[in-house]
């Protein structure tokens, strides 16, 4: 009889662990409760389990204290974003280098290969002579188009952007804009920062923020800052700051802003960066921003303005950004306020 | 505090997987029509679709792999490295099973490949020892739970078991500590661990009484 109720015990060792975790329903669980009815060590144990349940629930969980404000998260969604930038232009870009590269497709059609080499060797035997004797200039490659042909919407909607650097020297006036074009035919686009089509074309690329690479965005950004005093410009930031997906290039959409806070669409974009933008940098410049009010419209009045602040020095997630928030406030309301 | 049991919705599972029919089912349709156009659109390359599918689990996954792993930075390299994998292989998504389902199973893998790691590699754990040791009492007061401050007596007792339960949870290995993680966190049933994580519920059973003995006998004493 104790032999019997000794394995019946050790049946219910298992049992109990599944009761305790509220894992057993019906018959197994009413057999449980009968058992311990009946089994004074069997009921201790349940005992046991239960106050271990009970202690884990005392206790707080890691993800309480490790992100409390939720501050982590934005960091991890904001670090994903960039990712799948990386990801996503890549891949295209992969497409196109990979028709560049020719060693796998060496590798795969060794005839066709032999015969490439023997024509590149006949180009270049027939070439070269002239580049030695004539002056090595500037050679444009085929496909360059210098501030020609107007590009059309659906041009616009076609191309990718592969690259944009600064030509000619900035010290002497002479700088200009070279915009790498991937279209049917590859074209690079020259100009200056005030060239129409050099605008068009950058101010698509950070209004159409998904379909380009963040290094292209960012680089775009950096030269509509020269020309932030046109609205069209300003419209186009306004709209990065809004909704790029990459807080480097939202940041310095910001500060290609700065010194036109008085324009309404500006300080709509600097609110809503304010409370809606998850990086805590851009919420800072954001503040940085609109604390220069001040000294640009000595009668500054935008209670709107006031009032944004308040509610961030009170639920901002971030500290630092709270106490910004009530350093601009008083900065910014104490005609209001005070 | 009680202990946070997180509500997964997951949509298109009902009875099968376990979930209970409520009131709600008209909604659950309705979201779950929604997931479905969500998921395809990611699979045709709308990144908006995508992070709006990453916001609709993320902050559980987040969590998850915070308890598990207890390290900011290894939680965040949890987060980056899943929802790649699920980016990378969307399009292998077949609609057989819920999306959530497929998430989980991308992300309890990560997370244990990482407490494989660690397990291998032990580095700066949490601290090891008795109650005694002066690093022991700014632990404790990072786990013990916060109503328990102001009584001097209950809260000593409560960093004392807060101490142990860490320690002992330090014992269990990868898998024992994600099924105990997934039950007595997240509130998960056996049936449904043993799902998210491609096994049976008996061997999720079998982990959880091998976890709870050895938690039992480490806390021997104070239970």
């Amino acid at each position: 009889m104790n032999e019997m109720k000794k394995i019946g015990c050790e049946a219910y060792e298992r049992l109990l662990v599944l009761y305790a975790s509220e894992e057993l329903e019906g018959t197994e669980r009413g057999s449980v409760e009968e058992h311990i009815r009946q089994c004074a060590g069997c009921a201790a144990a349940l005992a046991v389990e239960l106050r271990l349940r009970q202690a884990l629930t005392g206790m707080s969980q890691p993800a309480d204290r490790l992100d409390p404000s939720d501050l982590l998260l934005a960091q991890c969604r904001s670090e994903l974003a960039e990712k799948l930038d990386d990801e996503a232009v890549p891949a295209a870009r992969r497409r196109w280098v990979a028709w560049l590269r020719p060693t796998e497709w060496f590798v795969l059609r060794p005839a066709w290969t032999a015969a490439l080499l023997v024509l590149i060797g006949i180009s270049l035997g027939t070439l070269s002579p002239r580049w030695f004797t004539n002056d090595p200039g500037p050679v444009k490659s085929a496909g360059v188009v210098v501030s020609a042909p107007r590009l059309t919407d659906q041009d616009l909607q076609n191309l990718n952007v592969a690259g944009i650097n600064w030509v000619g020297d900035a010290s002497n006036g002479t700088a200009g804009i070279e915009v790498q074009l991937i279209t049917e035919k590859p074209m690079v686009l020259q100009g200056s920062p005030d060239d129409i089509d050099v605008q068009r074309v950058l101010t698509f690329v950070v209004q159409n923020g998904q379909r380009f690479d963040p290094g292209v965005r960012l680089d775009s950004v950096d030269v509509l800052r020269l020309r932030s005093s046109d609205a069209l410009v300003r419209q186009a930031l306004c709209s990065a700051v809004r909704t790029d997906r990459n807080p480097g290039v939202r940041l310095k959409a910001l500060e290609a802003l700065r010194g036109f806070e008085q324009d309404a669409l500006v300080r709509d974009t600097l609110l809503a960066a304010l409370v809606e933008d998850s990086n805590p940098g851009v919420r800072v410049e954001a503040i940085n921003a609109l604390r220069t009010l001040t000294e640009k419209l000595p009668e500054f009045d935008d209670q709107r303005v006031i009032d944004v602040l308040r509610e961030r020095m009170q639920k901002d997630p971030n500290t630092y950004i709270r106490m910004q928030s009530a350093a601009a406030v008083r900065q910014l309301g104490p005609r209001q306020s005070y | 505090m009680s202990l946070t049991r997180l509500a997964f919705v997951v949509p298109g599972q009902g009875t099968q997987a376990g979930w209970e029919e409520d009131a709600a089912a008209a909604p659950r349709m309705a979201k779950t029509t929604d997931e479905q156009a969500l998921i395809r659109a990611a699979q045709g390359g709308d990144r908006a679709a995508f992070e709006e599918l990453v916001h609709r689990y993320d902050r559980d996954v987040l969590r998850l792999a915070l308890n598990l792993l207890q390290r900011p930075e290894d939680a965040r390299d949890v987060y980056q490295e899943a929802f790649l994998k699920v980016y990378k292989n969307l399009h292998r998504f077949r609609f057989e099973c819920s999306f959530y389902t497929w998430v989980y199973r991308i992300v309890t893998n990560v997370c244990l490949d990482h407490l494989r790691r660690r397990h291998s590699r032990p580095e700066v754990q949490a601290p090891e020892g008795s109650i005694d040791e002066k690093t022991s009492a700014d632990f404790f007061e990072r786990v013990v739970e916060d109503r328990l401050i102001g009584d001097p007596e209950r809260s000593l007792r409560g960093k004392e078991i807060g101490w142990r339960i860490h320690g002992a949870l330090q014992t269990l290995s990868p898998r024992e500590r994600m099924v105990f993680e997934m039950k007595h966190y997240q509130g998960l049933k056996l049936r449904r661990i043993g799902e998210l994580l491609g096994t049976t519920e008996e061997t999720v059973k079998n982990s959880l009484f091998r976890a709870t003995r050895k938690l039992r006998t480490r806390l021997e004493g104070l239970l």
